[in-house]
């Protein structure tokens, strides 16, 4: 029985470890980001964070994607701003640079006009879509975004991430 | 009966106070006193749970980190010494460790913004939980793991995975119910197989008919066990039954929009599969549970309009209830009735002709249910 409780608390630490090591040794990273705030009734208010590659087509390479593949979101150096650029989506695991490692969460049939059309869009997490503020904090920080764009400050570490902040305009959360 | 005297043996010396909680572990008899613990211990894990949902931003991390490690290895040291003088105390105080554990996990989660998938917290909370049940056999630990696993398979069975690794807290389930000679606990296993099965199969969900199904395999299942399994006979049919009858409360009440669909290939599968047990249920003379396995399939066919649906599943409930409390299950077969009598209550507001009959007629059977009783008691004494 002790050696099992000695377990949990192990596995407790392993989970705390998985959250810090990334954040004291990953690479920085900073991506544009959208927001909307939900409520977790586990975890207590988050905004909920949309980025561009948070969605993918079912055609080409990514045809037969289904829940629970992996998936990278690939970013290089972008010349005009200080942000990394989003450069696309790949089955595979870059050898170099920084890359976000995800997993297709659903998948759903897309319509036009009403009728469905042959393509499904699939969605896939990244483990950085939620950022927990208190309630009025979310609030305040939602308002602001419909005016300025948020960027999300993120450390990297072997394609999982860890968000370090949230930055809309010269605020930081 | 054994529970008042055991308090007495207790008392005038006969048994000593070891011997008389071996008695009444394995009778079950401080089954109720438990449950009131176990109650009060959920809503003490509860109270963690909403905590995490307050944001508790204002505390620093690192003393938030120190609060969590230590409440969750404080609970469960206690639990391990309570261990020594009362084994029902020591399972209470895992059951609140454990979901310290899960709050954990969440609060960290939070701390560090770890997404919003908590699918995968769920299985660090099995796998965490897994050592414990196989240490303990605790068949209320193990109840605790089932039902989060179970949570954890519908998130994953949503994104399009079967699980095979819940296979082997089910696994564990028998196995416990098995050592631990835990009726309620092997139901639970049965009913987490059926469902974890149906995962496979590529079925519309069509909620009436596949879980009206499995109340019926269950029921069936308690007639063919083998003789070191048949004690547990009892317990499968009553919460077969109860199950049952949730079943048909809930397809007719708070989901009948959606779950009350036709599907003609379901149905004729569900048939099919009924097609044994109906063989099964006439073998062993056991007429009643045949003539209702019998209009269970039937009406799967038949288009009904709502409300007819709905007064008829309202009798079947009932006599799910009045075949409880005939079969001395009198706290579970009320419980039943008073359900029945809420959610109809709630289904029918409005129609208030409407509801006033229904409970007319019910309040009429049984008057005539105490009067045949009545009659029977005098004829006895006769």
């Amino acid at each position: 029985m002790k050696k099992a409780v000695i377990f949990q608390i192990f596995l407790l630490f392993a989970l705390l470890m998985s959250a810090f090591v990334p954040l004291k040794f990953g690479e920085p990273l900073q991506i544009e980001a959208k927001i909307y705030d939900p409520r977790d009734l586990f975890r207590g208010n988050y905004v909920n964070l949309d980025f561009v590659f948070s969605n993918v087509d079912k055609k080409g390479e990514f045809k037969d994607l289904h829940g629970g593949d992996k998936i990278y979101a690939i970013f290089e150096n972008n010349a005009s701003s200080d942000t990394l650029k989003f450069t696309k989506l790949s089955l595979k695991a870059p050898k170099n640079g920084i890359y976000l490692g995800g997993k297709v969460s659903e998948c759903w049939n897309l319509y036009h006009n009403g009728e469905m059309l042959k393509n499904m869009r699939c969605k896939i997490n990244y483990g950085i879509e939620a950022y927990f503020l208190p309630k009025d904090v979310a609030t305040k920080a939602e308002l602001k975004m419909r005016e300025i764009k948020a960027k999300l400050n993120l450390r990297v570490l072997w394609g999982n991430a860890r968000i370090e902040s949230l930055q809309i305009g010269g605020e930081i959360y | 009966m054994l529970k008042n005297e055991l308090g007495k043996w207790r008392n005038s010396g006969i048994v000593d106070e070891k011997s008389a909680q071996k008695i009444s572990d394995l009778y079950h008899l401080e089954e109720d006193k438990n449950i009131f613990g176990l109650i009060g211990y959920i809503f003490f894990g509860l109270a963690l749970l909403v905590l995490v949902g307050a944001n508790w931003q204002d505390i620093p991390r690192a003393l938030r980190l120190v609060l969590l490690f230590g409440l969750t290895s404080a609970v469960h040291l206690r639990a391990i010494k309570a261990r020594q003088n009362s084994v029902k105390l020591s399972d209470n105080l895992f059951f609140l460790g454990n979901l310290c554990f899960l709050a954990s996990i969440a609060l960290i989660s939070q701390m560090y913004h770890m997404g919003k998938y908590f699918g995968d917290g769920l299985m660090l909370f099995c796998v965490g939980v897994l050592p414990l049940v196989i240490a303990t056999k605790s068949p209320i630990l193990t109840a605790q793991l089932m039902f989060m696993g179970a949570i954890w398979l519908f998130m994953e069975v949503n994104l399009g995975s079967h699980l095979y690794s819940y296979a082997l807290i089910l696994g564990l389930g028998a196995w416990i119910s098995y050592r631990k000679s835990s009726s309620w606990l092997l139901f639970l296993s049965l009913f987490g197989l059926l469902i974890y099965a149906y995962n496979f199969l590529d079925f519309d969900k069509n909620f009436t008919a596949i879980y009206g199904y499995v109340a019926f395999l269950i029921f069936g299942i308690s007639y063919i066990l083998p003789s070191n399994l048949s004690h547990n006979a009892h317990t499968l049919r009553v919460w077969a039954v109860i199950f049952g009858a949730l079943v048909g409360l809930m397809a007719t009440s708070f989901f009948s929009g959606e779950y009350l669909k036709y599907n003609p290939t379901n149905d004729i599968v569900i048939s099919l599969l009924s097609l044994p047990l109906m063989g099964l249920a006439l073998l062993k003379r056991k007429f009643i549970y045949a003539l209702f396995l019998g209009l269970f399939c039937v009406l799967n066919f038949v288009l009904l309009s709502n409300l007819i649906i709905k007064i008829l599943a309202s009798f079947v409930v009932l006599a799910c209830g009045i075949w409880l409390i005939k079969l001395g299950e009198k706290n579970k077969g009320i419980a039943v009735l008073f359900l029945l009598a809420l959610v109809r209550y709630m289904d029918l507001v409005g129609d208030y002709l409407g509801a006033s009959a229904l409970f007319l007629i019910f309040g009429l059977i049984f008057i005539y249910l105490n009067k045949a009783k009545k009659s029977a008691q005098t004829r006895e004494q006769k």
